[in-house]
């Protein structure tokens, strides 16, 4: 039985076993055999590496008297076997470990099975697999490679397929997805229409313009004044470090989330992240459970809003530092995140809707809260549990969706479509039972998300948390119908 | 709590024996850790010696009394398209599941509550937040409970 190595896209569907990318075990291996060499050069650099290099380099009177310089220069020869020895030994483990990971698809399943001592076999049915991401770290990419991230339903269902050169990992994916058992995405070849593009400038713009970046700000200063003030020069070395630490800070997030660009393909929200390491995730309207727009109070100067959401599946292997595929923009305008929001929540792309999606994130509250059973805002009175945000406070229930409104030092506007809502709930601690007031919550799948609104008053909450129920119920109902007649 | 024609179903009175006991072994460690003063023959601690068994009696004292209250605030309902779930005294709250975000449904029983023929359901939604589990009540209706939701959940499964 031929194990070929899977050199095209095309090739998956015959149902035999393929090998991956000869250089997996090493990508996949990477990070130990880095830090072996790490510890090995750090023992031998004095005794060994330095004086190797001075005498390479031609600067021959090194007079240190290491004892392992003098022993390897006794037994050159034994020196270089013990080095090829090493060299071949890991060698033949990564071909070993080659030759055992294989992947195989057929009609109904995809399978990856690794492992020389500790075998693992992870199979995912094809009708179950929700999305697949494209993963591109930084070594991979240098050598052209990229590895899938195939997340099927339920939890930790993730098969990942490590490492194909890039075209073939986007053909196999492609493959996958148009197998005709596969529901959605099924149309990959419908060209991809660009939403969003957060430049690299707005992006660290954002990461500056932040809380932190002030109280930084404040406390540098602090600490300068007090250093001119004593004359004591050690404090400085402090104000270094802060600095230090800050701009690894920012240079880790520009290259990790960095070059942020929004897709929509058929329907569908392609967000693309990463400056050296790359990511890609298809993310279907569907998985799309709750939405966050919020912003920190330095944005409102520049009008920018982020994005974030509580998603059906996670991304899986989390020992394989997956990017965080929540964030569905890091920071854009008003306009931008309202025309992405549209895509991830078909439901709110009306014009209508998308006007009060609009009131609700920068207009005054009396300019959306209606006097009726749709919407509920706190009374004057919660100024005593909500000090700030009283008045910004409210929520509205639509046909199929609920928007909460809170927050001012960071507002907060949630959007959860009806039909992904699990549970709602009514509570009350003493403070709140106090003064009267209830919170509402929206449970919803793990995530950043956390759709709720605090204190509304007591009837008020639990009359329009009767009636939210009924239409979710309602839109329940409808939606299985409209299920069932889709399905044949 | 002012929630509009709701009909409660409360729970089993053996809950609050329940309870009870479990309370009991809970302050079995505190009261034991509290009369060590008692027995340490030192004249420093001589005259304090009784206060952290009387506070940990005290608190043991509200704890009891508080718990027919807990049990009374405690009850669920079948409504036509949800399950109502309420609990708590200081901290109320109210939660609506309704019947096609069920997942599973959950029958549990601990040695005690065998021992009184009470079971406790837990329903499972995709949210972890839900955390619906209704204790004490009757095996035979924990049971009963259980397959009617089940049954209605198939019905009205909406999916994810």
């Amino acid at each position: 039985m031929s194990r070929a190595v899977l050199r095209q896209g095309s090739d998956i569907r015959d149902g035999q076993w393929h090998r991956l990318h000869p250089l997996t075990p090493v990508l996949q291996g990477g990070v130990i055999v880095l830090g072996l060499m790490t510890v090995v050069v750090a023992s031998l650099w004095e005794g060994l590496i330095l004086p190797i290099i001075l005498r390479v380099v031609g600067v021959d009177d090194y007079d240190g008297d290491s004892q392992l310089w003098n022993l390897v220069r006794g037994s050159l020869g034994l020196t270089a076997l013990g080095a090829g020895v090493f060299v071949l030994l890991a060698g033949a483990v990564f071909w070993l470990q080659w030759r055992v990971h294989l992947v195989r698809m057929d009609n109904d399943v995809i399978e990856v099975k690794k492992g020389i001592i500790a075998k693992s076999s992870r199979r995912a049915r094809l009708d179950r697999v929700n999305t697949i991401g494209v993963r591109r770290p930084v070594a991979a990419r240098l050598l052209g490679l990229a590895k899938l991230d195939i997340q099927a339903a339920g939890n930790d269902a993730t098969v990942v397929l490590a490492y194909l050169p890039t075209q073939v990992a986007q053909d196999v994916r492609r493959e996958i997805l148009a197998e005709p058992s596969t529901g959605g995405e099924a149309h990959e070849d419908v060209p991809a229409e660009r939403q969003v593009e957060v430049s690299l400038f707005r992006y660290l713009a954002a990461l500056m313009v932040s809380v932190e970046t002030l109280v930084l700000i404040g406390v540098v200063g602090v600490v300068a004044v007090v250093a001119v003030v004593t004359g004591e020069l050690t404090i400085w070395v402090g104000v270094v470090i802060a600095l230090f630490v800050y701009v690894v800070y920012l240079a880790g997030q520009v290259l990790r989330v960095g070059n942020f660009v929004v897709d929509s393909v058929s329907g569908d929200v392609r967000v693309s992240l990463g400056l050296l390491s790359t990511s890609v995730e298809t993310i279907p309207p569907e998985r799309i459970h709750a939405l966050d727009i919020s912003q920190p109070w330095p944005w409102k100067l520049f009008g920018w809003w982020r994005l974030d959401a509580n998603l059906a599946s996670q991304p899986g292997a989390s020992n394989t530092k997956t990017p965080e595929h929540t964030v569905i923009l890091p920071v854009a305008t008003r306009e931008e995140v309202l025309r992405v929001v549209a895509l991830c929540v078909p439901e709110v792309s009306g014009e209508e809707s998308q006007l009060l999606v609009s009131q609700m994130l920068s207009e005054p509250r009396a300019t959306w809260a209606r006097d009726d059973q749709v919407s509920v805002v706190s009374p004057p009175r919660a100024k005593w549990r909500l000090p700030l945000s009283a008045h910004v406070t409210g929520a509205v229930s639509g046909h199929d969706v609920v928007l909460l409104r809170r927050g001012v030092w960071v507002a907060r506007l949630a959007v959860v479509p009806l039909l992904r809502i699990q549970s709602v709930s009514v509570s009350a601690g003493p403070w709140h039972r106090g003064l009267r007031l209830r919170r509402v919550e929206f449970h919803s799948v793990q995530g950043p998300v956390n759709p709720r609104v605090s204190g509304m008053d007591e009837t008020e909450a639990i009359v329009w948390w009767d009636s939210v129920n009924r239409v979710i119920e309602d839109a329940i109902d409808g939606g299985s119908e409209a299920i069932g007649k889709g399905s044949p | 709590m002012t929630n509009a024609d709701i009909e409660w179903v409360s729970l089993s009175r053996k809950y609050v024996t329940e309870l009870t006991l479990a309370t009991v072994f809970v302050f079995l460690g505190p009261i034991g850790v509290s009369t060590v003063p008692l027995w340490v023959d030192d004249s420093v601690v001589q005259a304090a010696s009784w206060y952290p068994l009387a506070v940990v009696l005290v608190i043991a004292a509200l704890v009891f009394w508080f718990i027919p209250r807990r049990v009374r605030a405690m009850g669920y309902s079948l409504r036509s398209d949800d399950l109502v779930f309420r609990k708590g005294i200081i901290f109320q709250r109210i939660v609506a599941v309704p019947y096609g975000r069920l997942q599973l449904v959950d029958v549990s029983r601990g040695p005690v509550s065998r021992a009184l023929g009470l079971s406790q359901l837990r329903l499972v939604t995709a949210a972890a937040a839900t955390g619906v589990e209704i204790p004490g009540l009757g095996a035979e209706v924990a049971e009963s409970l259980r397959d009617h939701l089940i049954a209605v959940a198939e019905t009205r499964r909406a999916g994810l």
